[in-house]
């Protein structure tokens, strides 16, 4: 296993090579010239050629590269063109925010996804399991940013019930800065009411990508269920006597959530760089809000830097799914 | 991959048994697909004029689903909407799987150092944050219909790559394959007897797709990326009415349902077919770099 | 909670009484635009300047609600016989928020500051040739020629602590790295806390130099909401005190609302539509008259703001000095646009072009207004969606230019120099300026530099009267509206007042709760 580890981590270096090289050509595409930028409107034509000779803007694209990849080693993601804060330092910023958000969401779409689909599975074809299926219609077709307004009308509009936006109430102080969560750094520092000022903002966001990823993780356990419980082994255990509980929990179960494990995965990845629109919607101030004003104020360090992390955290997440294939699957084996 | 050793003459069981899923997806794509073809049929109205003094008027006999903040009348817009997003739809599915059918073709046939180089690069395509590629290749390309079309097809190809090459590599070692080799046939004559049978799996694919293809395209419009103005896209028809979501709900309600309802469709569709080869539902996005699938 | 503020308070109360801390009031604003930093340099754009009013001064400001201009940091100055030094003394009690005193050395160094940047506020500040301490609170700002807008401008010349910033320069920055999340200010407010792109908090200045009453807000938070439909229901909900409104309709149905105030300010925010005089089809000025005669001013004024915007007075706001009743209303004639197309050899169906406009802040209904306009005339206009920082980036070279754009000037005075030299003088064509039309005209250029060195006002208003003739015959850019600043409140806020010269601020030191 941990000869397989090292072996994927290895595989990761062309990934993010060949990521980062496709984002830097991407980014140089952008039209408005980052020495501008730096350099600020009216600079003198001489002043102009200082800041692209000092960031190095007036070398060939390749020894750019090869300049940024030499910091990057070195834990430098360089200097965002127009806030002049370290990049790392803006996205230790709001990283946690989006961090917060996706694990909300997959805590909430794991957690009932699986269990509706196990039990939709029992009652296959009666009206739970077709209510279910139903919903999940709903909740995989609805256009999250749609999903998105009619929550913010229904529970901050007319019941009056959650707060429409934003990340903490306005009289709240943020807590102490330990992990950038709030909730977890409210409950760290034992600020209840924090705790919960923050949990109440969370809700809507997560609920509405919940509502779609849940509903897959539901359909997808469901589905799998059913194949599961049509195999031979399981035809086998039940012949022997296995009570049916045991059949479901122990044989059934762990073979379904191969495929849920991958869409666990996939939503992982997914979320990752598409929370732009629940950020926009909901004023989260993560990531999605981050990239929108990067890329939009044609800011090339930032840019990258985000494209990296994402990548990175997408490598992991696939890389712990296949570690849970292994745990679950005894067929498959790395070595 | 599941199912995938199993041959399937083009389309021949894809379609034969009923299912009440596929019939009820056919009647809602189908409609706006004579939408989209024949808007005339449907209304007699200019779905990008100006009439000021008609502005936010709610559904009356005059104007069913209301008009919008220009004055438009939204039920028309909404039948020319549809154009533009089934256009995306196809161009972008069209796309992404003919150039996926061929890399990966290519990639499965080749074998040997070809193929680790094609498939490292779907690593890469697969493994870049979807929405971020989408909107740093609008801002290089701009804003419009066309950059969008091309930022969505950017993303989607490398599945399809990945699929057909699966498919490529399983059919290599059944006998009619061995055979023909045997006989001395040309490479190319191989590869054609090949494809066939690959495309059921794209098809099915491509019908699991189409919904979420319309779902990301009408994202990117709702950020104002997609279509401009004054063609109608229902996503961006959302962005403009949501301000006004409080008391003139239609603005904004009805191209969101319109879209839902497109949505559904093509996944009754995409599920039906996905059941016939044992393709289960959006799995087909799974194809991520080195997971455990690719190692059977 | 917070010492400093425990402390004032406690002090405060031997003298006047003060609230118990759970009845301390709180402020809440929302707004739409992400400031990009809290630099005071770069409150030219208002989405800084909102911030920097409350944690900055000036020398001068106007008194809120109106363009009528008062000491603030200043105790009085003096103007030389030529116009061309200003000699500014500092208040003997002004305190910066670290409670050292505001000298002319600060003065000073913002000045510079300003003038290595040439950024920001720079663009008011053209005519400044530098700055010169005459004492410790005496001080010394001189300039190139004489310019009538300068001391309006002075009110957004906000003065920082160059003792704080020294320290937290940068690669000869002058501390912008720093100054991007911090301040160094000496404003009512001082900043407690800063999420970028989400909020800012605020809270009173104990030792600010214009002193307390007893009704003044102890903390604010301004936090963004992008949304128009979620500040709405945060305001109704009781969640926010004040809000910005983009759109007429969300303003009317506020109106109805119980318990919240609708605000209809009069404002000098101006659109105006660029042609860029550049490109291909736009280069004869036939084409950009007929095209500013083809947009419906009506129909925008009367269905799209339901009258929450005026006519301008021929290229300047109603509100601007020298704006004359007497100037030409923007008028629709299609007629007449048809008759100058022809005689410019346009045919219809020959011309398309494209036009920039921010959708994300409600500018499609321009642009449509605009497309109905063109298409009348046989001219196809296709729509360019791009958000602001984008759209300078654009126009800021010449080939990325699209033919048509929006613009606004949210200027810092009344002086028609902030309108006419901002947009139509050849420095502000390219590199971020607003001269997205590219006119560049040496009699233009002529008529705006005298006009701004005239200091007799109605000298001057002649010459901009000439101005205006060349501008609506050579038409680079259309006036179209001047806005009505639009806001809504909980009808317990008071003193909420837009200043003209600051236009989308709130100014914090103005306002209290019933």
């Amino acid at each position: 296993m941990g000869r397989y580890i090292a072996r994927r981590l290895l595989q990761m270096v062309p990934v993010l090579l060949g990521v980062s090289v496709l984002t830097f050509a991407l980014t140089n595409l952008l039209p408005g010239d980052p020495a501008r930028a730096a350099a600020g409107r009216h600079a003198t034509p001489q002043q102009l050629e200082e800041v692209r000779e000092r960031l190095g803007l007036d070398q060939p694209l390749p020894a750019q590269y090869a300049m940024y990849m030499g910091r990057l080693a070195r834990g430098d993601l360089g200097t965002s063109l127009t806030s002049r804060q370290s990049v790392a330092e803006e996205l230790r910023l709001f990283f946690p925010a989006t961090l917060e958000l996706l694990l909300a969401t997959m805590l909430i779409a794991v957690g009932v996804g699986i269990p509706l689909g196990v039990l939709t599975a029992a009652r296959r074809g009666r009206w739970a399991d077709r209510a279910f299926l139903g919903f999940s219609y709903f909740g995989v077709g609805m256009p999250v940013f749609f999903t998105a307004l009619l929550l913010q009308i229904f529970f901050a509009g007319w019941l009056g019930w959650l707060p429409i936006a934003g990340r903490l109430g306005l009289a709240t102080v943020p807590p102490p800065a330990f992990t950038g969560m709030y909730t977890v750094d409210a409950l760290l520092a034992g600020q209840w009411t924090t705790v919960l000022d923050a949990l109440r903002h969370l809700l809507l966001p997560a609920l509405t990508l919940a509502i779609a990823g849940g509903s897959e993780v539901g359909r997808i356990t469901r589905r799998s269920m059913l194949q599961a419980l049509d195999e031979e082994y399981v035809r086998t255990a039940r012949a022997k006597g296995v009570p049916e509980r045991t059949v479901w929990l122990r044989h059934a179960l762990p073979n379904a959530m191969l495929p849920t494990t991958t869409v666990i995965g996939l939503q992982v990845a997914f979320l990752l760089g598409g929370t732009v629109l629940i950020e926009n919607i909901f004023s989260w101030g993560g990531l999605g809000t981050y990239a929108w004003t990067g890329i939009f104020r044609l800011d090339i360090p930032v840019i990258m830097g985000i494209t990296l992390l994402a990548t990175t955290v997408y490598l992991f997440v696939n890389l712990g799914v296949d570690l849970v294939y292994a745990r679950l699957d005894p067929r498959i084996r790395y070595g | 991959m599941r199912g995938s050793t199993r041959e399937f003459a083009m389309g021949s069981a894809l379609f034969r048994r009923q299912d009440g899923r596929l019939v009820a997806g056919i009647v809602i794509v189908g409609m706006f697909v004579t939408m989209a073809v024949a808007p005339w049929l449907f209304t007699s109205l200019d779905p990008a004029g100006l009439n000021l003094e008609a502005r936010l008027t709610p559904p009356s006999a005059a104007h069913w689903l209301g008009t919008d903040a220009t004055g438009n009348d939204i039920y028309t817009r909404i039948v020319y909407g549809s154009r533009t997003t089934l256009g995306t739809v196809i161009a972008v599915l069209a796309i992404a799987s003919l150039f996926g059918i061929a890399v990966g073709s290519l990639s499965g046939y080749a074998g040997g150092w070809l193929d680790g180089l094609l498939m490292r690069t779907t690593d890469v395509f697969l493994a870049f944050p979807p929405l971020i590629l989408a909107l740093a290749t609008n801002a290089v390309l701009g804003r419009g219909l066309r950059q969008t079309v091309f930022a969505v097809a950017f993303l989607w190809w490398p599945a399809y790559a990945r699929l057909v090459r699966g498919q490529i590599l399983a059919l290599r070692e059944q006998e009619f394959v061995e055979s023909a080799r045997v006989i001395g046939a040309s490479r190319l004559r191989i590869i054609r007897h090949m494809l066939p049978n690959v495309i059921d799996p794209v098809i099915v694919r491509v019908s699991l797709d189409a919904g979420f293809v319309a779902l990301t395209a009408a994202s990117l419009s709702y950020l104002g990326l997609g279509a401009q103005p004054p063609t109608p896209e229902w996503g961006r028809m959302v962005a403009e009415g949501q301000m006004f979501l409080l008391d003139q709900w239609w603005v904004a309600a009805f191209p969101g349902i319109v879209l839902f309802i497109l949505v559904v469709g093509f996944n009754l569709i995409g599920e039906a077919l996905g059941d016939r080869i044992g393709q289960p539902y959006r799995e087909s996005r799974v194809a991520v770099p080195g997971t455990a699938k690719e190692k059977n | 909670m917070n010492a400093p503020n425990l402390l004032s308070c406690a002090a405060i109360a031997l003298v006047l009484g003060c609230a118990p801390a759970g009845e301390r009031s709180h402020l809440v604003l929302l707004t739409e635009g992400i400031p990009p930093t809290l630099d005071p340099v770069a409150a030219d754009d208002s989405r800084v300047d909102n911030q920097s009013i409350n944690l900055y001064s000036a020398l001068l400001q106007y008194r809120p609600g109106t363009t009528d201009l008062q000491m603030d940091l200043a105790a009085s100055y003096e103007v030389s016989e030529d116009a061309r030094r200003y000699v500014f003394t500092v208040r003997e009690d002004a305190l910066f928020h670290d409670g050292t005193p505001v000298l002319a050395e600060d003065v000073k160094y913002t000045v510079d500051r300003m003038l290595a940047l040439k950024i920001g506020v720079w663009a008011f500040f053209t005519s400044v040739s530098g700055a010169e301490v005459l004492g410790e609170r005496r001080v010394a700002i001189d300039l190139f020629e004489p310019f009538a807008g300068f001391l309006g401008a002075m009110t957004r010349l906000y003065i920082v602590n160059a003792d704080q910033i020294r320290p937290n320069e940068f690669e000869g920055d002058f501390g912008q790295r720093w100054l991007q999340n911090h301040e160094a200010g000496s404003g009512p407010y001082r900043l407690v806390s800063y999420q970028p792109g989400q909020q800012i908090t605020v809270e009173r200045f104990t030792g600010y130099h214009l002193g307390w009453g007893p009704r003044h807000v102890d903390r604010a938070v301004f936090r963004v909401l992008r949304e128009e439909v979620a500040r709405r229901i945060a305001l109704v909900n009781g969640d926010a005190d004040w809000i910005f409104v983009s759109s007429a309709d969300t303003l009317a149905a506020l109106a109805e609302e119980p318990g919240i105030r609708v605000n209809r300010d009069e404002s000098l925010n101006q659109l105006y539509i660029a042609f860029n005089t550049q490109s291909e089809h736009l280069r004869d000025a036939r084409v950009r008259r007929a095209l500013a005669l083809a947009y419906d001013y009506e129909g925008h004024i009367e269905h799209l703001m339901r009258g929450n915007a005026v006519h301008p007075h021929g290229v300047l706001p109603a509100g601007a000095e020298c704006a004359s009743p007497d100037s030409p209303r923007p008028r629709t004639d299609l007629d007449e646009a048809r008759r100058l197309l022809a005689s410019a050899g346009i045919r219809p169906g020959e011309v398309e072009l494209t036009m920039a406009f921010e959708g994300t802040t409600g500018e499609t209904p321009i642009f449509e207004i605009m497309r109905a306009g063109a298409a009348r005339l046989g001219i196809r206009l296709s729509a360019v969606d791009i958000e602001w920082d984008a759209k300078l980036a654009s126009f800021s070279r010449l080939e990325t230019s699209d033919d048509m754009g929006t613009v606004w000037i949210f200027a810092p005075g009344p002086e028609a120099h902030h309108y006419l030299h901002a947009l139509a003088h050849s420095s502000q064509a390219g590199g971020g300026g607003n001269n997205f039309a590219w006119y560049r005209s040496e009699a233009m250029d002529e008529m705006l530099e005298a006009a701004a060195a005239e200091l007799d006002v109605q000298r001057r208003c002649e010459l901009y009267r000439e101005i205006e003739s060349l501008w609506l015959e050579e038409m680079p850019f259309a006036a179209v509206v001047t806005m009505v600043a639009m806001s809504a409140q909980r009808e317990n806020l008071r003193g909420s007042a837009v200043s003209l010269g600051h236009p989308l601020t709130q100014n914090l030191y103005a306002m209290w709760k019933e």
